[in-house]
């Protein structure tokens, strides 16, 4: 991708433009990072201290079929009588689609990558994402929110008559958009194994 | 008290891991979009759009829409300022906004946080969803305010 847009970029004479964002973006990545730093520790924080009080089990039993259905085999180490153990990877998983579903996408960040970092620590593939990551990572970038503020905002301040009335359009479309992302997964995930079991 | 601060202590790490992911990042898409390929991409794809009922003037948005969340943004706002936000175009970016997410930074960001090169087929998988949204978002739209 990096080299096409250089190519293209090149021939239409924009090389100006293309040093130029280079630096730019150089510059705002830094600057993202530090920003990101400051809510990842707040939320990272909020976590922590929300799982020794032990809310995050009482949330991970809300959202324990559909995490049981999609992580079956991290339901089956990880669910301890219907709940997720504190500081297991189902827990951490809760939350981020908890944050997501609500619409809180800087909190999701943080928390999707401790579900990560705890579903690499029983994965025995060190540079690879194990099947459960990658639907995982499905569900964060299809994930369906019950209440899109910043498009309710946009719509107003270009003068909608009803800024919500595209709401049920809205439920409809991104649950469509998770459905074929997560069958996508499923049947390339099939096909992955597919492949292995015929190479072993 | 002391739990927060662990926490706390350990998203600050994280976040440092991901600063060569990020910059990587910005800057292919900064440079994607300085290098006018989106407009290229937008004449290519036109006919086939048409023939799919997905209005040509969202098409940029629909092809921006797993690049950057930002980008994506701004053009949504176009569109609203240009075709008005109850046209057919202006719903449908405005649906089409809200399906499916910035894959190609939560991919790479959720996996570089925990040094993973290979994301196997979670991009495809994140696609094929933005694909199907994009066309339902249309399609519905059509339906209702057709």
């Amino acid at each position: 991708m990096l080299f096409l847009s250089l190519a293209v970029g090149i021939f239409f004479g924009r090389g100006e433009m293309l040093t130029a964002s280079l630096l730019e973006q150089s510059d705002a990545a830094v600057r993202s990072a530090i920003e990101m730093a400051g809510v990842m520790c707040l939320w990272s924080g909020l976590m922590k201290a929300a799982e020794e009080a032990g809310l995050s089990a009482a949330v991970g039993r809300i959202f324990a079929p559909l995490t049981r259905w999609l992580f079956p085999n991290l339901s089956k180490r990880e669910l301890n009588g219907g709940q997720p153990q504190k500081g297991s990877a189902l827990e951490a998983i809760t939350l981020n689609f908890s944050a997501n579903f609500l619409g809180l996408g800087n909190a999701a960040t943080p928390l999707g990558i401790t579900a990560m970092e705890r579903m690499a620590a029983a994965s025995p593939e060190r540079h690879s994402a194990s099947d459960e990551m990658v639907m995982f990572l499905v569900c964060n970038t299809a994930a369906v929110q019950i209440f899109p503020s910043t498009l309710a905002a946009v719509r107003q301040a270009a003068g909608a008559a009803h800024p919500l009335d595209v709401l049920p359009a809205v439920w409809i479309s991104s649950v469509a958009t998770l459905g074929a992302a997560l069958g996508t997964a499923f049947l390339m995930s099939k096909m992955s194994r597919r492949k292995e079991g015929k190479v072993r | 008290m002391s739990a927060f601060l662990e926490g706390a202590w350990e998203g600050l790490l994280t976040a440092a891991k991901l600063i060569p992911v990020l910059a990587a990042l910005l800057c292919a898409v900064g440079l994607l979009r300085a290098s006018g390929a989106l407009e290229l991409l937008v004449k290519v794809l036109a006919p086939g759009a048409r023939l799919m009922g997905i209005p040509t003037e969202t098409l940029p948005l629909a092809l921006m829409r797993p690049i950057s969340g930002s980008g994506s943004l701004a053009m949504l706002r176009e569109v609203l300022e240009m075709y008005g936000p109850d046209s057919l175009a202006g719903r449908t970016a405005s649906v089409m906004y809200c399906c499916g997410d910035t894959a190609f930074y939560i991919i790479p960001v959720y996996c570089g946080a925990i040094q993973i090169s290979n994301s196997r087929h979670a991009l495809p998988a994140a696609l094929a969803g933005c694909l199907a949204g994009t066309v339902c978002s249309a399609w519905i739209v059509r339906i209702f305010w057709g």
